[in-house]
């Protein structure tokens, strides 16, 4: 048989009032879940955007909303702005402030994921490796994402259409078809879920869509005239041209230039308002959560009265009991926070399933944020906290009065 | 075992409540019985012997020791090892078992449960079967039993026992006076028993007698 000690004796107590201890672990668990997904879930959103957004100092589009252009640019989430001349491209490039420009041209895509026509700059941009296969050459030459290629089971040498437009379901490209050279690794980016294919790839989609005969010189120089791109990813060459480059392409071209780093910002000001809000409400439970253990406890305690005079008698002094109550306001609360941790993760990878049918974001249920430490140090200050009365009150029961009435 | 002279004490805020002994002793072995009527100050004598709380005048001095100079830490770990103290109430822990009760003992006392002894106990109280039996199982003269086992655990000098008859049926009372003897024997401990009960008198035909006057409660 074991030996009682503080814990044990604690853990017994609390099991004695099954319903009690049920409703704190409950009220407390709700808020540490609340708590925990939120911080996961909004560090993981911010890691990755600042995964996304690496390296790219600047991206120039069509003229419209700045965010829309990084969002459909940087993060693929949204749709573009609309479409820029293929010449900016050069202009660009030329400009001694830039050190790089990757070109990319959107429209299409297959089974939700994004076709982007592109350089393999792109995909070097990133850090992506092939682990099969080789890099796009040719038109309608495709290399997959990692994401991609393990939910559409799609391997070498397969073929695919792409469809118009962002979102499944839209009209096929049936005329011209894909063909998959090469599959990449990993990255933990926005790379993992996209159809990487040459800028021309995607030319040629409409060009035969449209009937354009690529033989005949004079049309194919029409059309030359005519190329487009959707989105340019500048690279700065010097610190600088943060102050210049912006303000000279927003004034001066068609182009609309916007920055990275300043969209994300806004962005999260904004998400940060509905953050604050799940965090405000998880404050709350928190805080119901303390006062529902500290009615708990005193309440209980004002029956213990009696056991805790017996332990006095039986030679206990008056710490022992103060730590005894102490301990069971601790275990409460933390072991509600254990609950409450295992469940706001386990909701996070509840709708990280849910957002990865979607092909939207990529978060996962089990990354811990370095905050959600903080939660550990909430939780066994909660617990101190409700404890912490009838502890002092055990602590100063009185032997004497207690045992004559 | 036991040694009173001038005993005075009065609760703070009851300036009418006086107990007083002038002189009592008892030597190491030998039982007494507390006599009077409710309220007359029975239970505070129990205290005082047990430390749970100081003299304001006289000479206390239990197993060697003068109660009125220990020191409140002292006087816990005085308490642990040297008096088992039987309340009215029977006071077991409705959320421990039977033989947690018994262990709650040590634990109290900052030691490890001596599982030989808690057995034994067990066996003497005839409950070696209840040992994880919970305290709302068991019968009024049961529970009282397991309480004695529990005063006895730390193997005192000296029981302290208030009422401890009260609730209990004939049995049930000769039972509860037959253990506290036979544990106080077995260990050559002394049994101070404070009771109205006149079965407790019959059944300690040899133990000195203290009897404490209505007067010692309300004084005016």
């Amino acid at each position: 048989m074991n030996q009682l000690n503080a814990f044990s004796l604690a853990v017994k107590s609390l099991r004695h009032k099954p319903l009690t201890t049920s409703i704190n672990l409950l009220l407390m668990a709700i808020g540490i879940a609340m708590m925990s997904f939120v911080l996961s879930a909004s560090q993981q959103l911010q890691d990755g955007a600042l995964r996304d957004a690496q390296g790219i100092d600047l991206v120039v589009g069509a003229k419209g909303s700045p965010l829309q252009l990084i969002l459909s640019s940087v993060y693929h989430i949204d749709i573009p702005t609309g479409n820029i001349p293929l010449a900016a491209q050069a202009q660009l490039a030329q400009n001694r402030m830039v050190k790089k420009v990757i070109p990319l041209a959107l429209g299409d895509s297959y089974e939700g994921f994004r076709i982007v026509g592109t350089t393999p700059d792109y995909v070097a941009h990133y850090g992506g490796t092939l682990t099969q296969g080789k890099m796009f050459e040719a038109p309608l030459q495709a290399v997959l994402g990692a994401q991609v290629a393990a939910r559409t089971g799609l391997g070498l040498g397969g073929s695919f259409t792409g469809a118009h437009g962002l979102a499944r379901g839209g009209e096929t490209h049936g005329d011209a078809p894909f063909t998959v050279i090469g599959i990449l690794k990993p990255t933990g980016t926005v790379l993992d879920r996209l159809v990487l294919t040459p800028v021309t790839s995607v030319w040629r989609v409409h060009e035969i869509e449209h009937g354009i005969d690529v033989n005949d010189v004079q049309e194919k120089a029409a059309m030359d005239e005519e190329r487009e791109l959707t989105a340019l990813l500048v690279q700065y060459a010097s610190p600088l041209a943060a102050a210049m480059l912006p303000r000279m392409i927003n004034n001066q071209t068609a182009l609309q230039a916007a920055q990275p780093a300043f969209e994300s910002a806004k962005l999260f000001r904004i998400l940060g308002v509905g953050v604050d809000v799940l965090r405000g409400i998880a404050v709350v439970m928190l805080v119901s959560a303390a006062l529902s253990m500290f009615a708990a406890l005193y309440n209980a305690l004002e029956e213990r009265r009696t056991d805790m005079a017996i332990l006095r008698t039986l030679g206990a002094p008056p710490v022992k009991l103060l730590s005894l109550l102490l301990t069971e306001g601790l275990i409460l609360a933390l072991a509600g926070a254990a609950i409450g941790w295992i469940a706001g993760h386990g909701a996070l990878a509840l709708v990280a399933g849910m957002l990865a049918e979607d092909q939207q974001f990529a978060l996962s249920g089990w990354i811990v944020a370095p905050d959600e430490a903080w939660l550990a140090l909430i939780a066994a200050g909660i617990g101190i906290a409700a404890a912490l009365l009838p502890a002092v009150r055990a602590y100063r029961t009185d032997i004497a009065t207690t045992l004559a009435h | 075992m036991l040694q009173i002279t001038h005993l005075n004490f009065r609760y703070p805020g009851s300036p009418n409540a006086l107990l007083s002994v002038p002189a009592f002793s008892l030597a190491a072995g030998a039982h007494a019985i507390i006599l009077g009527p409710s309220g007359c100050g029975k239970s505070t004598l129990l205290h005082l012997m047990a430390a749970i709380l100081r003299p304001q005048a006289g000479v206390l001095r239990v197993a060697d020791t003068e109660l009125g100079a220990l020191s409140a830490h002292a006087a816990d770990a005085w308490r642990g090892s040297t008096i088992g103290f039987l309340p009215q109430k029977f006071a077991l822990v409705p959320s421990l078992s039977v033989l947690e009760n018994l262990q709650l003992a040590a634990y109290a006392n900052g030691r490890q449960a001596d599982m030989n002894r808690a057995g034994a106990l067990l066996g003497a109280i005839g409950m070696a079967d209840k040992a994880n039996a919970k305290p709302h199982q068991l019968s009024q003269g049961q529970q009282q039993r397991v309480a004695i086992a529990r005063a006895m655990f730390n193997r005192p000098a000296l029981l302290l026992a208030d009422e401890p008859t009260a609730n209990l049926d004939d049995d049930a009372c000769a039972a509860a006076i037959r253990l506290m003897l036979g544990q106080a024997s077995e260990g050559g401990a002394s049994l101070v028993v404070a009771t109205h009960d006149a079965r407790v008198v019959a059944a300690l035909p040899t133990a000195h007698v203290l009897r404490l006057g209505a007067t010692a409660q309300e004084a005016a």
